[in-house]
């Protein structure tokens, strides 16, 4: 059984891929605390490093952004991690799996969980972002990730998988409203950026248990929580 | 709906989006700024498009659905300067200008029809702000 409350994040640089990762390191600094957290950054978001990290901290839920196709999932360089049929499919059972790349949803986020991962999010086709201002420079280059990172939000907050999957997806709607009437709505991107967006949401999946959490409440030990109480605090614990 | 909805709705739009057609009726594509000056005079064909709007229908045949979120990607991505900035996680590491983007969407590839099937459901959320307000 994984490690509750771990959450490793592959996060490698180049190709763009620093536009998602910038974004999910302010997800992690705002939102991480009280988790263990283990990041894999630029090149060390290699196929070694990524099966050490996972045989090490037995995280219950990986994130990885990357360059993907129906069956494959590539790290940095694109180099190739994850397939259909490849060994390291075992590597990923009883985990809940976060691929932010192409097409991951179609054959290889299926495949996760019909051979054991107890969830997946990705996305069923081509996934967009606006590279046209540098990486987390502006909303406009962040906005795509502000949404697809929402699930990530909800998990380390202790949402279920299916409600991570719900927040993800309303985060994408307050974006497009964002470009469309919002306060971006004259920015001279704001027509693409909102069909980006329209696309990246029209395009994520989920697969598997819905009702899986990335996180376990703490136990409060009895004489703690006596403890508290005679402080005059209501604490509620639970098992 | 009233035509200080239909106000309201036009208002709420931003400039880029005020000159994109955005429902068909009899063969005719309509711009807000059409549908609310239609509505302003009170005539028949702005009530049906009032009707439109309220609904949230945009098109009557496929075919017509298609060319209308064609025209609106062109006008758009036509707007946006020649420069690569849109980018893809797939293996490819693709990026696209607009312009060539739009050639991906006139040859309808799957790209295209990527782009095509979501401007649609712009085209919906648009109508849908006026039943928001």
């Amino acid at each position: 059984m994984p490690s509750p409350n771990t959450f490793l994040f592959i996060m490698p640089l180049k190709h763009h891929l620093n536009y998602s990762s910038c974004v999910m390191d302010r997800v992690i600094a705002r939102y991480g605390s009280g988790k263990r957290i283990v990041r894999l950054v630029g090149d060390e978001a290699n196929p070694d490093s990524i099966d050490e990290a996972i045989r090490l901290y037995d995280p219950l839920f990986v994130w990885g952004t990357g360059h993907g196709l129906q069956g494959l999932y590539t790290v940095e360089c694109t180099q190739k991690y994850l397939w259909v049929g490849s060994p390291r499919v075992e590597l990923f059972k009883g985990r809940i799996v976060h691929l932010n790349s192409c097409l991951t949803g179609r054959q290889l986020g299926p495949h996760l969980v019909s051979s054991g991962a107890e969830a997946f999010l990705g996305s069923m086709d081509t996934f967009y972002l606006f590279v046209g201002s540098p990486p987390c420079s502006d909303r406009a280059s962040m906005s795509v990730f502000l949404a697809e990172h929402q699930a990530e939000v909800a998990l380390l907050q202790g949402r279920s998988v299916g409600e991570a999957h719900r927040a993800r997806l309303d985060a994408y709607d307050r974006e497009i409203d964002y470009w469309v009437t919002g306060e971006g709505k004259n920015s001279p991107y704001a027509p693409l950026i909102a069909r980006i967006l329209e696309i990246d949401r029209m395009i994520a999946v989920l697969y598997g248990k819905g009702g899986v959490r990335a996180t376990q409440p703490a136990y409060i030990p009895i004489s703690l929580v006596s403890g508290i109480v005679g402080l005059g605090l209501t604490v509620i614990a639970t098992r | 709906m009233t035509l200080a909805r239909i106000q309201r709705w036009f208002n709420s739009l931003p400039e880029a989006e005020r000159d994109l057609p955005v429902v068909i009726l009899s063969g005719i594509a309509y711009t807000p700024r059409m549908i609310l000056m239609e509505v302003q005079r009170g005539t028949p064909v702005g009530q049906r498009l009032q009707m439109m709007v309220e609904a949230g229908t945009y098109g009557t045949t496929a075919l017509e659905e298609l060319q209308l979120a064609k025209v609106r990607l062109r006008e758009v991505l036509l707007r946006m300067p020649n420069k690569p900035i849109i980018a893809t996680l797939g293996t490819k590491y693709r990026v696209y200008t607009p312009q060539e983007l739009l050639r991906e969407i006139e040859m309808q590839t799957p790209i295209g029809m990527q782009w095509i099937q979501a401007e649609l459901q712009h085209v919906r959320r648009i109508l849908g702000v006026a039943r928001r307000l």
